[in-house]
């Protein structure tokens, strides 16, 4: 069976880097030191996950096409005099790592994604392959110079979905099948603009079946 | 479930391809010799395995180096619906970042990005669409082996292509020397010594995963993120008793020997030592990242190949570039039969408190 059952979604408006102010507020309740260390996505993660209020995260897969960027941007300025700290939360995954660092909370299950075509569609067909009850996160760090060069966005986003195979109290059933239906694999801007108009949505690319979303 | 069977296997290191690199290692050769941390910018000697320099050429040169194995992936048609790939790494395109900081050259932006690589990948190995990325640090490997297993066991594909590489840069080599554990000194898996350090080597590796029976089959995955600290793991050694708790429980009365992690830091290296040989006190523990390097993301995979070279020819190299003494008795210094074992446990770890174990059964 390729089913599972949203029970609930956080989007995060597409955002900019964070300032002091806004990482005080989104991220209100963490450790300072950890805050200070944390990116802009790691802190809007931080922020909705509080919100949705999970009772116990045992799988989380995050699928991101440019990762951590600004991190990343940090860590080649900081040359001929490499940053440790810039250089740790430059590599893929560390937005999420350090959300759950900074709320010492072990994920048993940690799939991290990555690169940019049809990505949504992949995250969401590899999610239901757990047949477990996983939390989707689909972000995008906001980068500076990176994004002249075509490897950041300049606005940052974020989604995150958990997914049960539990059907009761359920918003929107996802169901994935092997049979190719008219191509459309939109990327996350597209895919937070769809969810927010709660449509049916049917995801479809070469090779990677049709990704079915009803809303309930 | 169903079971899945690894059907083909292969690598490429410094020292050649699988069959090469088992060679050497049981010959105690090392591939690693000293460079300058920032290439051709200079820099301290630090430990490295490469293919030939750390410096990225435009076109990278990468795509030269991993020639070799793509001839000798199988025939299928990977990439489509029902014989995906799973590229797994930690490096994609930095190297390529590097350089354009250098040096200006805007040629270098073609092979910056993750999905750059995989489409020169794609176009090189003649690959479909259907191609899952996976980057989780040094157990990304690991977690593609996983998510292969897991494909196949929602029966909605036939095969699976995991294939991994990772190259060195200039990029990487600093950022671990900025941590302090890439120095001048050598890497000494499981050493019970006054310092620790590690080596970084480049590496590349393939492992297809069926349900079609062969002599490898992939029981168990052990999986767990520790998430206490970025670049240590928690000292009560939660996540090594996490795995090894998931594995003794699959071992089904098999005796095995164990492919560690290893790379050479103290603290690390104490903890793994010391929960394996509790959880598994029979088992043989060996580290090959005093040879090879640290292959990073792709070393799951790539010390995989040679493991199970280690099982189909009855012996498998010791803890090549380390000496006693040990943190535990268990640790095999010198090459050892494999012949009286069924089994080997593979196991990595990653940034994040990342663990990863996977069980394979020989028969």
């Amino acid at each position: 069976m390729n089913k599972l059952f949203l029970q609930q979604i956080q989007i995060a408006e597409p955002f900019q880097l964070l300032s002091r102010e806004e990482r005080k507020l989104f991220g209100e309740g963490l450790p300072s030191g950890s805050l200070r260390r944390m990116s802009s996505l790691g802190v809007m993660i931080c922020y909705l996950l509080k919100k949705m209020n999970l009772n116990d995260v045992q799988q989380v897969v995050y699928a991101s096409r440019h990762g951590e960027t600004n991190a990343l941007e940090g860590y080649m300025d900081s040359f001929p005099h490499p940053s440790p700290a810039k250089f740790q939360t430059s590599i893929h995954p560390s937005s999420v790592q350090q959300v759950f660092i900074a709320l010492q909370q072990p994920v048993p299950y940690f799939l991290p994604l990555a690169g940019s075509t049809h990505s949504i569609l992949k995250a969401l067909q590899v999610s239901l392959t757990l047949q477990q009850s996983p939390l989707l996160i689909l972000g995008e760090e906001p980068g500076s110079w990176l994004v002249d060069l075509g490897m950041a966005y300049p606005r940052g986003a974020l989604c995150m979905m958990a997914l049960s195979t539990d059907e009761s109290g359920a918003i929107a059933e996802l169901e994935w099948s092997a049979e190719e239906t008219a191509y459309f694999s939109p990327d996350l801007f597209e895919w937070i603009n769809l969810l927010q108009k709660r449509e049916h949505l049917q995801l479809s690319a070469p090779e990677l079946g049709t990704l079915s979303m009803i809303w309930l | 479930m169903s079971e899945t069977y690894i059907n083909s296997y292969g690598c490429l290191t410094p020292l050649g391809n699988a069959s090469d690199t088992y060679n050497a290692l049981l010959e105690g050769r090392s591939a690693l010799r000293m460079y300058p941390v920032f290439g051709e910018e200079g820099g301290d000697l630090v430990p490295l395995a490469l293919f030939s320099k750390m410096e990225n050429g435009c076109p990278p040169d990468w795509l030269q180096h991993i020639q070799p194995i793509i001839r000798q992936l199988p025939d299928q048609p990977w990439g489509t619906a029902r014989f995906p790939v799973i590229l797994t790494g930690s490096n994609f395109g930095v190297g390529s970042l590097y350089s354009y900081r250098v040096t200006g050259d805007s040629g270098f932006l073609a092979y910056t990005q993750i999905q750059q690589n995989l489409d020169l990948l794609r176009d090189l190995a003649g690959w479909g669409p259907h191609c899952h990325v996976v980057s989780d640090a040094c157990v990304s490997a690991h977690m593609g082996m996983d998510l292969a297993d897991k494909l196949l066991q929602s029966s909605s594909i036939e095969q699976a292509l995991i294939f991994s590489m990772d190259f060195i840069s200039p990029f990487v080599a600093a950022g671990f020397y900025s941590l302090k554990i890439l120095n001048g000194q050598h890497p000494m898996p499981f050493h019970a010594g006054d310092s620790g350090a590690i080596a970084l080597g480049e590496g590349a590796a393939f492992a297809v995963f069926s349900r079609e029976k062969a002599s490898f089959c992939a029981r168990t995955h052990a999986l767990w993120n520790e998430m206490f600290h970025f670049t240590g793991n928690n000292p009560d050694g939660t996540g090594f008793s996490a795995m090894a708790s998931v594995l003794s429980q699959e071992l089904g009365g098999r005796r095995i020997w164990i492919k560690g992690h290893g790379t050479g830091t103290l603290e690390t290296g104490k903890l793994e030592a010391e929960f394996l040989a509790a959880a598994f006190p029979e088992a043989p523990l060996v580290s090959w990242k005093g040879a090879l390097g640290h292959t990073l993301g792709s070393c799951g995979l790539v010390e995989l190949a040679l493991a199970c070279c280690s099982m189909e020819k009855g012996m498998a190299p010791g803890c090549v570039g380390s000496a006693k003494p040990f943190f535990t008795d268990n640790v095999a210094e010198t090459s050892f039969s494999t012949e009286s074992f069924d089994g080997v446990l593979c196991c990595a770890n990653a940034f994040g408190g990342a663990h990863a174990g996977l069980l394979l059964s020989y028969e």
